[in-house]
């Protein structure tokens, strides 16, 4: 039996060559530009994701900074309480977010200890990661970049801190970031094949894909339209003519608007109405409604200030050497091939960033920097998806920046130039990240914002002895159920239904534990962002007899029931109290 | 060196021969058998005519051309064409010089055994005898005893056994009943809507559930049988040690006692792959001289004779074009083949089929095994008629089609069959790659011309006459179709073939089941009638999710919880079982990369229900229309192994 290092073997008259080492097939594949469905390398790219994912998130868990957006401890609720709640269903995926992020978390939330630690996040975003990764390198080298620039572009997707912090959380961006690149990567596939492939095929292999998008985030509801365009110009340039063109356009934009019919049919079948999503008082065009009432959404109707606004967020999260080497990347690839159907693919990565610049002008989307008025931090990360772009760019650029008789050395110079540049770049940011990357500023931000939640759901944890727990996990800074970290079905919430009114009409035949504000908030983003529990109870002289306070943290305060004989005695020691607060005898606060 | 047969010599003298082409001839009859001049005529060294010229010279019996001048069919007609076609001879004409003695033309040696035989049929022994070729002999009984022929491709079946043929169709209450049932349950509905939607939402369920459970049962059943056949293997390795026997039987029989093989491979306007079936059959290992290759062609089909007959085939290969008659089928092509086949078993092959090297062998080995373990007393089971080989595509990744059409062969041969064999249940054959007896199917009745699965249904006959169907453990490559449409247009073929074996099969529904026992009834009920019901209300099913998903708040249907509960339990779990065991057998067939396309499979069950309906309406209306599957549509595509890949030019 040979040895994969083994020397060629002589038996008798013929030779007998040892298999090619891991890292010689390595090479290779990242040196053949491929006309088949197989891309050799995708296994090894996928693996290296995965890799960077994974260790990404041991980093982030160790840090225990996984949860602290309160969108992702919300993400992750969602996903559980489709199985674990008072009233299971798929109702439970609410209009809130599109759902396929939820449905993808849900069977990894099932275990109470991935949902509680945000661990289940970690595993999703890596397979996102390795699966975004996977499907990058399949683009670059169906374009036909030469390894060093499949190398660059790998690099730019993984070496980006706020894309791997985002992988470790339970928020959107890594499913988009997936969902967009396994489109391009499919349509890609289509487009260079050397066969001329089927509908079905492309409907499958890019079509699903851009199904998925669509369930995750409106950017890639712009790449169905921009990737149908694609479809129609490669297939036009073709010669099959329109008919042809049209067709597998349409075949191509079966599955996403299949997806799109089942949300909007979801939506009736829940709500009775098809565009709750759109207009409900959960959607997001509620959450931007209020920033409009109060004069902040001001990049709506402003071209020059959205595009501000959306490229200090691509600066801060892009980075600002990516950018100029996609800048480079850009002028290259168009001077050399134009609009050529290898430079319309890397185009097509530009289209959530296209989308994201028109919803901010129209006022569809918020986004929050120095450069907005008023500035802060918030949903910059939706720039994340402007990431896959870059790369593709960096990769072009690195692949073409030197002359065709200097390749030879220029190319492997240019990847180290890149390799110093990336490296000085993360150096710089990590000097100050809690200002120099707005997606970890708006993480600190959010930790700070959800500090007394997350210190009253901490505590519950650890003193859970059991019985119904009343909150409002809709309303302001409430999103924190994983870290409460007990089974949802003992959740009185929104999401349980009209029990939930039960439960805040009468609470003592309900709940053994309520959490809630002390005192009623108005900063939230919606109007449904009112503590209904605190609005019921707050002021109610009744509840205070039948509950104390038993922990308070800052104006959240956890409020178990007292004249209940069957509940088991508290042995929660002492009745602590923030330093904001103190708790009487009565255990009502003063 | 052996000696030289004197046929050789006489070659040889005549100069029509050189001694390396006799040599080789020799040595290949050695190792297979044969007539030596066979052997010579396969190795190209001499032609038929040239051939036969020299055996007339030896045999003192003038050639005579019987196509330039034929026999007299009155005496043709007093020699059965059977026994005319396996003895050699047919009666020529009466001797223009003493008219009382009649000319025999013959292709074997007019010794005093030919003389008895032609006595037997023709009852005199005043003959003298003339020399023919093989293919003249064939051509002159197929001319004259045409209209014998004919009967038995077409109408012999239906005359003998009526009640298994498809002839007459649906019965009147076959014909009937779905009107009726239709009937009744419209007006169930106009009476009783809520509760005739919960009654036909349960039936439905039941349907589907029974379906699901008979293929996944017989999915299940595949690991045991693998187990107890390895189980039996360990068993007779012992029993074999214990009587001093080498370990393992040797099942390859030698060359030269291997049996003469017909292979029937019609073709119908196919001129494009027509030529692929030297190519295909000749790859097969197995002794040319023992291979009788018949590629049937219907008459009305010129192109594909015109591309036939100039592709010049080799000796081994007949070119037999079936005259014109009703119904033009598949099956009756392949039983005017059976007529003329020459060899012990029978197999059909579709022309761009390309069956693994040693299928003929495997088959031959399975035949000789079945019949030492029934006379050794070593099995007891019914007598072995057919063996399946397993059907697979290889041009599987062409598309999406090809793809899903894969994954369900696959589910096909390499789960539902070999479980089915496992629960003891009469299997439906595939297409091709069905391996006879040729004297059992000719026993049966051969194919039923009229029904549009001859395959399904021969395999279901089989069992009811007390026969065994096996499956072979080889494989044959076929061309999945590519086009939705044709797709379709087959599909609706099979389905159709399904209801109508079901209908002839239970025109006298105790009778049947008396005969085939319980798991006779179990397979028709479980397989041949659920498979097209199944597929009949899958898209009512599926409509009726969907309407009240979302709908159902405006249509006011109330449903009993254990209603919805048990069809979204039946739904789910059903498809997602179907979906599994597809996924794992395809996998385990072609990749992963086919395997995981099973997930698809609710999109392609409904391209199945376009099928079912069509082939439900044809069924009452036109139930022996035969639609035919073309071939070639994906060229010569072979599904990609190997990474395909060029190095970066720069």
């Amino acid at each position: 039996m040979t040895t994969a290092t083994r020397a060629p073997e002589r038996t008798g008259t013929t030779t007998r060559t040892a298999p090619p080492s891991a890292w010689r097939r390595l090479r290779t594949a990242f040196a053949t530009v491929p006309t088949g469905r197989q891309v050799p390398g995708t296994p090894a790219a996928f693996v290296l994701g995965l890799t960077v994912g994974a260790a990404a998130s041991a980093y982030t868990v160790h840090a225990g900074t996984t949860m602290d957006y309160g969108d992702a401890m919300a993400h992750l609720t969602i996903a559980r309480r489709v199985t674990d709640s008072m009233d299971p269903g798929l109702s439970q995926l609410g209009t809130v977010w599109l759902p396929l992020p939820h449905l993808l978390l849900l069977p990894l939330v099932q275990s109470l200890f991935l949902f509680r630690t945000g661990l289940a996040a970690c595993i999703l975003g890596a397979l996102c990661l390795g699966a975004s990764s996977a499907a990058l390198y399949r683009i670059t080298a169906r374009i036909g970049l030469p390894p060093a620039g499949r190398l660059v572009a790998l690099a730019v997707l993984l070496a980006n801190p706020s894309l791997l912090y985002a992988s470790t959380t339970a928020l959107t961006e890594p499913v988009l970031v997936a969902a967009l690149l396994l489109t391009i990567a499919g349509l890609a596939g289509w487009a260079f094949n050397r066969r001329r492939l089927s509908g079905g095929e492309l409907a499958v292999f890019a079509g699903v894909p851009a199904a998925a998008g669509v369930l995750t985030r409106y950017e890639a509801w712009a790449l169905v339209i921009s990737g149908a365009i694609f479809v129609v110009i490669v297939v036009l340039r073709r010669g099959d003519g329109v008919r042809r063109a049209l067709a597998l356009a349409a075949s191509f934009a079966f599955p996403p608007l299949a997806a799109i019919g089942w949300w909007v049919a979801y939506n009736t079948a829940t709500y009775g109405n098809p565009t709750e999503f759109l207009t409900g008082q959960y959607s997001a065009a509620a959450f931007t409604e209020l920033y409009i009432e109060k004069g902040q959404l001001t990049t709506k109707g402003n071209v020059g200030l959205s595009a501000e606004v959306l490229g200090w967020a691509m600066l801060e999260t892009v980075g600002l050497v990516v950018l100029v080497g996609a800048a480079i990347g850009l002028l290259l690839m168009t001077a050399r091939q134009g609009l050529d159907n290898r430079a319309l693919v890397v185009w097509l990565a530009g289209t959530s960033t296209a989308f994201l610049l028109v919803s901010l002008v129209g006022g569809q989307h918020i986004m929050v920097n120095e450069m907005s008025l008023p500035p802060g931090a918030y949903n910059n990360r939706y720039a994340l998806s402007a990431v896959p772009w870059a790369a593709l760019l960096c990769g072009y650029a690195v692949s073409y920046v030197v002359p065709r008789r200097a390749w030879k050395v220029g190319r492997p110079l240019a990847v180290a130039v890149a390799a110093v540049a990336l490296t000085a770049q993360n150096v710089w940011w990590v000097g100050d990240p809690d200002t120099r990357m707005t997606v970890i500023e708006e993480a600190i931000d959010g930790k700070v914002s959800l500090a007394d939640t997350v210190a009253a759901a901490t505590w519950l944890h650890e003193h859970y002895d059991g019985g119904g727990i009343l909150m409002d996990e809709n309303s302001d800074k409430m999103a924190v159920a994983p870290r409460i970290g007990v089974p949802l079905r003992e959740l009185y919430y929104r999401a349980s239904g009209d029990v939930f009114e039960d439960a805040v009409a009468a609470p003592e035949d309900y709940a053994r534990w309520v959490l809630m504000h002390r005192e009623q908030v108005s900063t939230g983003g919606t109007r449904s962002s009112t503590d209904q529990v605190t609005a019921a109870l707050a002021d109610d002289p009744m509840f205070h007899v039948r509950y104390r306070m038993v922990f308070s943290s800052g104006d959240i305060g956890v409020y178990r029931r007292v004249t209940d004989p069957t509940d088991p005695p508290f042995d929660g020691g002492d009745i602590r109290a923030d330093t904001a607060g103190a708790v009487d005898a009565a255990g009502s606060a003063s | 060196m052996s000696q030289p047969a004197p046929i050789g010599q006489a070659l040889l003298d005549a100069g029509l021969v050189t001694p390396e082409q006799l040599d080789a001839a020799l040595e290949r009859q050695r190792t297979e058998g044969g007539h030596l001049g066979q052997q010579l005529v396969l190795g190209g060294a001499v032609s038929r005519r040239e051939l036969y010229g020299a055996l007339a010279e030896q045999w003192s019996a003038p050639l005579v051309d019987l196509v330039a001048d034929p026999p007299d069919d009155g005496l043709v007609r007093r020699v059965p064409y059977d026994a005319a076609l396996r003895e050699g001879w047919v009666p020529w004409r009466p001797d223009p010089d003493r008219p009382e003695r009649v000319l025999v033309a013959t292709t074997e040696a007019p010794t005093d055994a030919l003389r008895a035989q032609v006595a037997a049929h023709l009852g005199t022994r005043d003959v003298a005898f003339r020399t023919t070729t093989p293919w003249d002999l064939w051509k002159a009984v197929e001319a004259s005893h045409r209209a014998d022929l004919l009967f038995e491709s077409q109408e012999r079946l239906h005359s003998e056994q009526p009640a298994a043929s498809a002839a007459d169709g649906l019965t009147q209450w076959q014909r009937w009943a779905p009107l009726g049932v239709l009937l009744v349950v419209v007006g169930l509905l106009v009476a009783n809507p809520a509760e005739t939607f919960v009654v036909m939402l349960a039936l439905a369920n039941v349907v589907f559930f029974a379906a699901v459970l008979f293929k996944t049962t017989a999915a299940l059943l595949v690991p045991f049988r693998h187990r107890r056949r390895v189980d039996a293997q360990w068993r007779e390795t012992r029993e074999r040690a214990r009587r001093g026997l080498p370990p393992r039987w040797a099942v390859d029989r030698p060359d030269h006692e291997l049996p003469v093989y017909t292979v029937l491979v019609p073709v119908f306007r196919e001129a494009n792959v027509v030529q692929k079936v030297v190519e295909n059959i000749g790859s097969l290992d197995y002794p040319k001289s023992k291979l009788d290759v018949m590629l049937l062609m219907e008459a009305d089909d010129e192109e594909t004779i015109a591309v036939a007959r100039a592709m010049r085939p080799p000796e081994y290969v007949r070119l037999v074009v079936v005259p014109p008659g009703k119904p033009q089928t598949k099956p009756r092509a392949c039983n005017y083949g059976l007529t003329l086949a020459r060899g012990e078993f029978v197999v059909i092959y579709d022309a761009e089929d390309r069956p693994d090297p040693d299928q003929l062998r495997q088959a031959v080995a399975a035949f000789d095994r079945d019949e030492l373990m029934r006379r050794e007393g070593l099995s007891h089971e019914d007598p072995l008629a057919v063996v399946q080989a397993s059907l697979y595509y290889y041009n599987a990744d062409y598309n999406v089609l090809t793809r899903m059409f894969a994954i369900e062969y696959a589910h096909w041969f390499e789960a539902m069959l070999p479980g089915m064999d496992e629960a003891g249940l009469p299997m439906p054959l595939g297409g091709t790659s069905n391996h006879f007896r040729a004297d059992v199917l000719r026993a049966m009745g051969a194919w039923d011309p009229f029904n549009v699965t001859e395959d399904a249904d021969a395999g279901l006959r089989a069992a009811v006459e007390g026969y065994r169907v096996d499956v072979l453990p080889s494989g044959t490559g076929e061309e999945a179709c590519a086009e939705t449409f044709a797709w379709i247009r087959q599909r609706t073929r099979w389905i159709k073939g399904y209801l109508v074996t079901a209908a002839v099969n239970t025109r006298h529904p105790i009778r049947f089941s008396r005969r085939v026992g319980v798991r006779g009834v179990i397979g028709m009920v479980g397989l041949i009638m659920a498979t097209p019901v199944a597929f009949l209300a899958y898209p009512l099913a599926l409509g009726f999710t969907a309407t009240t998903y979302v709908g159902v708040q405006w249509i006011g249907l109330d449903l009993p919880e254990w209603v919805v509960g048990a069809s979204v339990t039946t739904f789910l779990f059903g498809n997602a079982m179907m979906i599994v065991s597809a996924a794992l057998a395809a996998s385990w067939r072609y990749s992963w990369r086919i395997g995981g396309f099973a997930l698809l499979s609710p999109l392609y069950w409904l391209l199945h229900s376009i099928a079912a309906w069509r082939a439900l309406y044809q069924t009452v209306k036109d139930p022996h229309r035969w639609e035919k599957t073309p071939h070639g549509l994906t060229e010569d595509y072979e599904s990609e192994h190997d990474q395909h890949a060029h190095l970066v030019s720069g």
